[in-house]
C-alpha cells in the first residue's frame, strides 16, 4: 500500500506518493520515463531536498542520483523539474541551482511576494538560528556597503566594534567559536565567499558575498536597513554608489 | 633641453617624458660630456626640488585634515612638478616624482570625496557602532558600549529575518526516502516473572483467608464459647465484660465486640442488662439487643464508674429503654454496697433501674421479642478497657486468644 505523504496545500492538488524505489517498474528501452514513476521519484527528490535542507549544505547532483533515482539517473532534469514543481505549489519554495552546477539549493518565494511588515509569520527561522541570523545579516551588510568586497582588516575592525573576535578561539557567549562560524559554516552554507588574495603582503581574506547570500537577500532590503541603522532621515539614494547597484539588481530580476 | 610644455593639466601627458629622452638622445653625442658634466649637479636639483615638492604637500595634507588639500594647492603642485620634471635624466629622480604624484592622487581623492554630500562615504566601525546602539535601542538593561548581548542579537535577528528568502529543512522521523512500516517485534513473554509470583501466592494465599470467611469463622467460634459458657454457668447468662473484654489486649477485644455485635444482629445472642442479686427469672425482653441501653443503665448504676463509661455513651442516640411490663420493680443500691460483677440471675429493669450488661446465647431461629429492634454504636477506648479490666477483676479472657495474635499483656 503506497502512503500517502500529507499534503499542506488545497485539496486539489494531487497527492504524489512516495514508494520505496524498488516498487518502480523497470524503465524501458527507450529511455522515457512513466509518469507514475516520475511522480514517484520526484517526490522522494522533494524529500531529500526537505531533509538536506536542515543542514543548509546544498545538495548535489550526483548524491541525488545516487540515493534517489539510482537506475533512473538519465531522467534527472526531468524529474528535477518535476520536483520543483512540486516544491512550488506545496511549500512555495524554488529550488534553485548556484553557480557551480549541479548543486542545488532552495529559497522561500513566498516571502519575495508579501512585502509588508507582518511577513513575520511566514519566516520560518527556528529558534535557534534567530541570532545567527542577526549576525550574518550584520556581516552581509557591512560587505555590501563596502563595495560588496571586505578586507580581512576592515572586517576585523567592524566585528570587534561588534563585540566579537574573530581570531580569538574563545566561545562567544551568543554565537559560540565565531571563527569556526565564519569561516567555515557560513562558507559552506553558501552565504559568505572567502577568498584568500595572495597579492597583498601578509596575504588576507577576502569577505564577499555567497551565491546563498545574493539568492535570498535583496539588496534593497539591505541598503534600507542600514538607513534605518544609521537614521537622521538617511535614504538609500545618498548612497550613490550602493543606489546604484540597488537599481542594477532591481532591473535584472 | 627639451621644453615641457606649460599646459595647465593636471595629467601629466603621454608625449613629454617620451620627447624628452627624444631630444636627450639625439643631443647626447653633442653635449655628453657637458651633461655629464652638468648632471651630478643639475640631478641633485632636480631631486632638491622634488623633495621641496614632496614637502609641501605634505605640509599642506597635514594642515587640510580630512577634508583634503584645497584643489587649486595641488593643481599649483602638479603644475611645479610638470616644470621640474623635464630636467629628469634618471630613474632616482623619476621615483620622486611618482611618489609625488601619488600624493597628489591621493589627496585628490580625498578631496573630492568630501566635498560631495556628506554621508556618502561608508566606514564600517561608524556603522557597527550604530548598529550596537540600534540593537541595543529597546533592551531595557543597559550594557557596555561594545556588549551586545544574546537577548538584542536575538531581537535584531528576529526583526531582519524576514528579509530572507529563508527555507526550513524537515526532519523525518523515520527517513526519508525508503522506509516501510516498523513490524511489530513480538517478543517472546519472559517467564521469570511468573515464578516469583507464584513464589508469593502460596504464603499470600495462606495468610489472606477472605475476610468475611474469617469473620464468620470468628463469630461461629465466640457463639460455641458463649455457648459454652451459658451451659457451664447453669444457663445463666454471662457477665457481657467478661465475654468480650480480653485483658492481655485491646485490639482483641475490638474485636471479639465486633464479632459479638455480629452474633447479636443475627439474634443468636441476646444482651440485656441485668439486675444484681435478684430475680431468678429472666424473660427475653421486649426489645432485643440493645447493649447500649444497658450500658447506659449500668452506669448509671455505678455512678463512681460512670465517669469512665460516659464515654461510652457519647456516641448514643438511642433512648432510655422502654418500659416491659413484665419487668419487676426492684430496687436500687446504695452506692456503697457495689455489688461484684458475677453471675447473677439476670433480672430486666425497668426504665431508670440498673443492671450489668449480659449476654447469652440463642438458638437459630428463635423468634424476637416484640419485633422492636434498636440499634447503637458501643465503643469502649483504651483507657476504659484497662478501667474495665480493673473493676470487674478480668483475668482471663473468656475468648482465646488466637495462637497467632497472642500478645504480652500490657500492664
Amino acid at each position: 500500500m503506497p502512503r500517502r505523504r500529507i499534503v499542506e496545500d488545497s485539496s486539489d492538488e494531487e497527492p504524489s506518493q512516495s514508494q520505496p524505489a524498488s516498487q518502480l517498474s523497470q524503465s524501458q528501452g527507450g529511455g522515457e520515463i512513466s509518469d507514475q514513476d516520475k511522480k514517484v521519484l520526484a517526490g522522494n527528490v522533494c524529500n531529500y531536498f526537505l531533509v538536506s535542507d536542515c543542514k543548509k549544505i546544498p545538495a548535489k547532483r550526483s548524491d541525488i542520483v545516487k540515493s534517489v533515482l539510482k537506475d533512473h539517473g538519465r531522467h534527472f532534469k526531468e524529474v528535477m523539474a518535476e520536483a520543483n514543481r512540486i516544491m512550488e505549489r506545496v511549500y512555495g519554495y524554488k529550488v534553485v541551482e548556484l553557480e557551480k552546477k549541479n548543486q542545488f539549493i532552495m529559497i522561500n518565494t513566498l516571502m519575495m511576494n508579501n512585502q509588508d511588515d507582518d511577513n513575520l509569520l511566514l519566516a520560518p527561522t527556528s529558534n535557534s538560528e534567530v541570532a545567527n541570523i542577526g549576525l550574518v545579516t550584520a556581516i552581509l551588510a557591512g560587505i555590501f556597503m563596502s563595495g560588496q568586497v571586505m578586507q580581512e582588516g576592515p572586517m576585523r575592525e567592524y566585528l570587534k566594534k561588534l563585540g566579537i573576535d574573530i581570531d580569538s578561539r574563545e566561545e562567544h557567549p551568543t554565537f559560540g567559536n565565531v571563527t569556526r562560524y565564519i569561516h567555515q559554516d557560513l562558507v559552506r552554507q553558501q552565504y559568505l565567499q572567502i577568498t584568500l588574495n595572495k597579492d597583498v603582503e601578509p596575504p588576507s581574506n577576502e569577505y564577499r558575498w555567497g551565491e546563498r547570500a545574493h539568492k535570498e537577500l535583496s539588496k534593497k532590503d539591505i541598503l534600507e536597513l542600514v538607513c534605518k541603522v544609521y537614521g537622521n532621515q538617511t535614504r538609500p539614494e545618498d548612497w550613490v554608489a550602493q543606489w546604484k547597484i540597488v537599481k542594477k539588481e532591481e532591473k535584472e530580476s | 633641453m627639451a621644453e615641457g610644455s606649460k599646459k595647465t593639466k593636471k595629467k601629466r601627458p603621454q608625449e613629454e617624458p617620451s620627447a624628452a629622452t627624444d631630444d636627450a638622445a639625439d643631443n647626447a653625442t653633442d653635449n655628453e660630456v657637458a651633461d655629464v658634466q652638468m648632471s651630478e649637479e643639475a640631478n641633485k636639483e632636480v631631486r632638491d626640488r622634488y623633495r621641496h615638492l614632496l614637502q609641501t604637500v605634505q605640509e599642506q595634507a597635514d594642515k587640510a585634515g580630512q577634508a583634503g588639500v584645497d584643489i587649486a594647492n595641488i593643481h599649483t603642485m602638479v603644475n611645479e612638478a610638470n616644470q621640474a620634471f623635464p630636467a629628469v635624466k634618471r630613474p632616482r629622480e623619476a621615483a620622486l616624482d611618482a611618489q609625488f604624484l601619488k600624493t597628489c592622487g591621493v589627496l585628490a581623492k580625498l578631496n573630492i570625496e568630501s566635498s560631495q554630500s556628506n554621508l556618502t562615504v561608508f566606514r564600517p566601525s561608524e556603522f557597527a557602532q550604530k548598529l550596537v546602539y540600534f540593537m541595543q535601542r529597546d533592551s531595557e538593561i543597559k550594557r557596555a558600549e561594545n556588549e551586545v548581548d544574546y537577548a538584542s542579537w536575538r531581537r535584531f535577528g528576529r526583526a531582519v529575518s524576514s528579509l530572507f528568502k529563508k527555507t526550513i529543512g524537515i526532519e523525518p522521523m523515520l527517513g526519508a526516502l525508503e522506509w516501510e512500516k516498523p513490524k511489530v517485534v513480538r517478543k517472546a513473554r519472559v517467564t521469570e516473572k511468573d515464578k516469583e509470583t507464584q513464589k508469593k501466592t502460596p504464603t499470600e494465599v495462606a495468610n489472606a483467608v477472605s475476610g468475611e470467611e474469617r469473620q464468620t469463622e470468628e463469630v461461629l467460634r465466640l457463639y460455641k464459647i458463649l455457648n459454652r459458657r451459658y451451659r457451664e454457668s447453669g444457663n445463666h447468662p454471662v457477665c457481657f465484660f467478661s465475654f468480650v473484654v480480653n485483658p492481655d489486649s485491646y485490639p482483641l477485644t475490638a474485636e471479639n465486640l465486633f464479632h459479638t455485635s455480629f452474633l447479636v444482629r443475627e439474634q443468636l445472642a441476646v444482651v440485656e442488662e441485668v439486675h444484681l442479686l435478684l430475680s431468678l427469672f429472666r424473660p427475653l425482653l421486649p426489645y432485643p439487643l440493645s447493649l447500649l441501653i444497658n450500658i447506659y443503665i449500668f452506669l448509671s448504676l455505678f455512678p463512681t464508674l460512670s465517669t469512665y463509661y460516659i464515654s461510652i455513651l457519647t456516641p448514643f442516640a438511642i433512648p432510655l429503654t422502654q418500659p416491659t411490663p413484665n419487668s419487676p420493680q426492684l430496687p436500687s443500691y446504695p452506692d456503697s454496697q457495689i455489688p461484684l460483677p458475677l453471675f447473677h440471675p439476670p433480672t430486666p429493669t425497668p426504665t431508670g433501674e440498673h443492671g450489668i450488661p449480659v449476654i447469652s446465647p440463642r438458638e437459630q431461629g428463635q423468634a424476637t421479642v416484640g419485633g422492636i429492634s434498636s440499634q447503637c454504636i458501643v465503643s469502649i477506648s483504651e483507657k476504659e478497657w484497662r478501667d474495665i479490666v480493673k473493676t470487674f477483676r478480668i483475668t482471663q479472657s473468656m475468648i482465646p486468644t488466637p495462637a497467632s495474635r497472642a500478645k504480652k499483656r500490657k500492664s
